[in-house]
């Protein structure tokens, strides 16, 4: 992960202490020590909980790790309504609150304010399989209702979104998508955690990451909001007048940059959309991912930090091995 | 209790402010235009010749169609003109899904006729390039204007084949006109009309607009009257929405309490992008703070096919809507900017209110959700499957219809079916199993009678 992206990520889940220990001296070596770290925060932890209402040991462990060396960590409950939690919405937050907060309040007692964060992906059983239905509308109520909760006890939390159910990247996945995204975001989730995958989040796929992003760019804009006195933009209405035309306006100059650009949506006439191969969002995405992974380079690791990573890496297979 | 989730895209100090620039745009005429709305409804009752009758204001209707002239019945066909039998199973579709409360039918050519050029007649109608200028829309340059008769022929076909409420489309006054004599027809009177009427008059924007919607609150078929923001933006929202206001005092001062509905026509010739959809937000806040109810025409996506990309924009459509508070949302089961008509994308369509439906209900916080006692009961690591509280709250699951829930390894076993092949299976099925109760002959003869009169003006 360090060698492929600057950007911060989240370990789902470190199990045990010593694993804890080895990312921690990893995320140290690449922030440039201990104390950088925490300063740096390149790395949190999520641990899932063990529903209904219990922790594994072994993450507890990880967790209580990452607090000692504050680093952030979060509790992820996975309960799925009717099976693991109650078959009620109000029932299973009762139960996602209750296992995160449990954990949160463990390591605030060890480590007195740590920074923490709740994490939540709640869900509800299928009826005809009982399995997990990876999206449906009690999903996202769950997962905003979970975010106002959060908030209300001070805590940021990372919900649980997109990460379809839908086994490709078609239309079920844009029902998914769309919804999670529109509840992450006008609730005011800290976090969004999902992006890429499919099949109830065993698939992970970067066409589909790609597809996501545009959905999550078009929210987030729309959540941006409508009105100032820029935008209201009396004089420039009051200069066009009746039956003008705004187009050269030095008001629309100014604004026009930041009227939204699709990446991969179809706004061709349809004779030239079936002319050009009758192309779906599916393949223009495609083709942006795999430009990104042919093209784009990270900012590498130096010679040094690399080396230590290679050499954290060996000791953990040698010790590993020997226990 | 909960009383579902509601968003206000706009705070109450930026409605205030936008209501001031919509009343500072009518000028010396806001005074007069303000008490006239105040006597318009919020709301009124929309019935069916053979349906259950649905409150139309403060909660949020699934219409389907509207004045599209094209078709794709299936997942990959090509496009072609819709014709009889194609309107009469997009209405018998809709009037099989629940989730559908109004049928927008699209509209035919009647063989032997020949579509209109360029060019206004004595009916008022308007030509299609003219219309398309002024509305931006494709829909308007491509729906009832390439179609003689615009959607009077389909209105006999439309009510054959549903039993629910109808919205015809007026491109005129002799159109307009002719809508009411229907509803008066199928209503049965002038007072049965008034009481339970049976369509409702979507009113095309041009210059007898208000014309139609002045037809329309005399007989007391409520009208829905457009409100176009053209270019797109705030600027284009304050027009557009001052202009209905104008038209909608008129027919106040005409007929008081008149049944009229401000009509957001998305304008784009591309996917309804974040302005189309704040826009409608935005619309609703502003037309429910002036008492007036608002439907809003973003149901109807610019994908070609019920693909990813149609999903993708309903989905965000429909939501923000709902959210919003719209009282209706048109456009299910059309593609192309709302010019094309598809079968499949209205299963689909409906699947995605229902879906949204759901999710804005919200939660219901109260002894018997909150299931403390069963909490406790059930314990650590225990399972809820088997509780007598499970049983008797796990109908209330959400189910689809079109969505894939099996394991990965069932579903490519079983051929990686998508959601619109289960939906075109679904739409055969109904196509062949749903009755709706005949028209009268005598009904079907004065239909045609005030079609044929109509066409000969």
């Amino acid at each position: 992960m360090f060698a492929n992206t600057s950007k911060h990520f989240q370990t789902v889940t470190t199990v045990g202490e010593e694993p804890a220990r080895y990312l921690i001296e990893m995320a140290a070596a690449v922030a440039g020590g201990a104390r950088e770290l925490r300063e740096r925060l390149l790395v949190s932890f999520v641990e899932c909980t063990a529903g209904p209402l219990s922790h594994d040991t072994p993450n507890l462990e990880a967790a209580l790790v990452a607090a000692e060396h504050g680093v952030p960590a979060g509790f992820l409950p996975l309960p799925l309504a009717a099976a693991t939690a109650p078959a009620t919405l109000a029932g299973t937050l009762v139960v996602t609150l209750a296992e995160a907060l449990s954990g949160i309040v463990l390591l605030r007692l060890a480590r007195p304010g740590v920074s923490c964060f709740i994490a939540t992906a709640p869900s509800v059983i299928d009826l005809t399989s009982g399995g997990y239905t990876g999206g449906g509308p009690e999903d996202y109520v769950l997962a905003a209702a979970a975010t106002q909760l959060a908030h209300s006890y001070g805590l940021p939390i990372a919900m649980g979104t997109m990460a379809t159910g839908a086994k490709e990247p078609g239309w079920q996945a844009a029902v998914d998508d769309s919804l999670s995204t529109l509840a992450g975001v006008m609730s005011w989730a800290d976090l969004m955690n999902g992006c890429g995958l499919l099949g109830g989040s065993r698939t992970l796929s970067y066409p589909h990451m790609v597809m996501e992003t545009e959905v999550f760019g078009i929210v987030k804009k729309m959540a941006a909001g409508v009105v100032d006195d820029d935008t209201l933009a009396l004089d420039a209405i009051a200069e066009v007048g009746p039956d003008g035309t705004y187009l050269g306006h030095k008001h629309t100059r100014r604004h026009a940059a930041a009227i939204r650009r699709p990446g991969i949506w179809d706004r061709t006439p349809h004779e030239v959309w079936q002319r050009e191969g009758s192309r779906g969002a599916y393949e223009p995405a495609r083709e942006i991912a795999d430009g990104i992974l042919a093209d784009h380079r990270p900012e590498p690791l130096s010679d040094d930090v690399a080396a230590a990573l290679r050499a954290l890496v060996d000791r953990a297979d040698r010790e590993s091995v020997d226990a | 209790m909960s009383d579902g989730i509601r968003l206000e895209l706009l705070a109450a100090a930026e409605v205030t402010a936008l209501r001031t620039e919509v009343l500072e745009r009518l000028g010396a005429r806001a005074a007069a235009v303000t008490a006239a709305l105040d006597r318009a409804p919020a709301g009124w009752t929309l019935h069916g010749r053979a349906a259950e009758p649905v409150p139309f204001g403060g909660g949020t209707l699934l219409i389907a169609g509207g004045p599209a002239a094209s078709t794709l019945d299936r997942f990959d066909a090509d496009l072609r003109m819709l014709q009889a039998a194609d309107v009469a199973a997009f209405c018998r579709l809709a009037d099989a899904l629940p989730q559908v409360s109004v049928v927008a039918p699209p509209c035919f050519t009647p063989p032997g006729v020949v579509a209109p050029g360029e060019g206004s007649d004595g009916g008022g109608r308007p030509a299609a390039s003219a219309c398309a200028a002024a509305t931006g829309s494709p829909a308007a340059a491509t729906g009832p204007l390439r179609t003689a008769g615009g959607s009077l022929p389909a209105a006999a076909t439309a009510l054959a084949a549903t039993g629910k409420h109808l919205l015809l489309s007026a491109r005129g006054v002799v159109e307009a006109q002719a809508i009411v004599d229907m509803a008066l027809a199928v209503a049965g009177g002038r007072d049965a009309l008034r009481e339970r009427p049976p369509l409702s008059m979507w009113v095309w924007p041009g210059d007898k607009t208000a014309d139609m919607v002045r037809l329309a609150a005399e007989a007391g078929v409520p009208a829905f009257l457009p409100v176009v923001p053209t270019g797109g933006g705030r600027t284009a929202l304050i027009e557009a929405l001052s202009a209905g206001l104008k038209t909608t005092a008129g027919a106040q001062n005409v007929a008081p309490g008149a049944p009229v509905a401000l009509s957001l026509l998305a304008d784009r010739d591309g996917p309804l992008d974040v302005a189309g959809f704040a826009a409608a937000a935005a619309a609703c806040q502003l037309a429910h703070s002036f008492g007036l109810p608002l439907a809003a025409t973003t149901l109807s996506c610019s994908a070609a096919t019920p693909d990813w990309l149609a999903s993708a924009e309903n989905t965000t459509a429909a939501l923000t809507a709902w959210l919003a508070g719209a009282d209706g949302l048109a456009g299910a089961g059309l593609l192309r900017g709302g010019s094309v008509t598809s079968l499949v994308q209205l299963a689909l369509d409906a699947e995605i209110a229902s879906y949204v439906a759901a999710t804005v209900a919200g939660v219901r916080v109260d002894d018997e959700s909150l299931a403390v006692d069963v909490i406790e009961k059930v314990g650590i690591g225990g399972n809820y499957l088997g509780e007598k509280h499970t049983r008797r709250t796990m109908r209330h699951v959400w189910r689809p219809r079109f969505f894939d829930r099996v394991p990965c390894e069932q579903w490519i076993r079983e051929g990686r079916r998508q959601s619109a092949e289960l939906a075109a299976e679904f739409v055969e099925r109904t196509l062949a199993d749903h009755h709706v109760p005949p028209l009268a002959p005598a009904l079907v003869a004065e239909l045609e009678r005030i079609v044929r009169r109509a066409a000969a003006s």
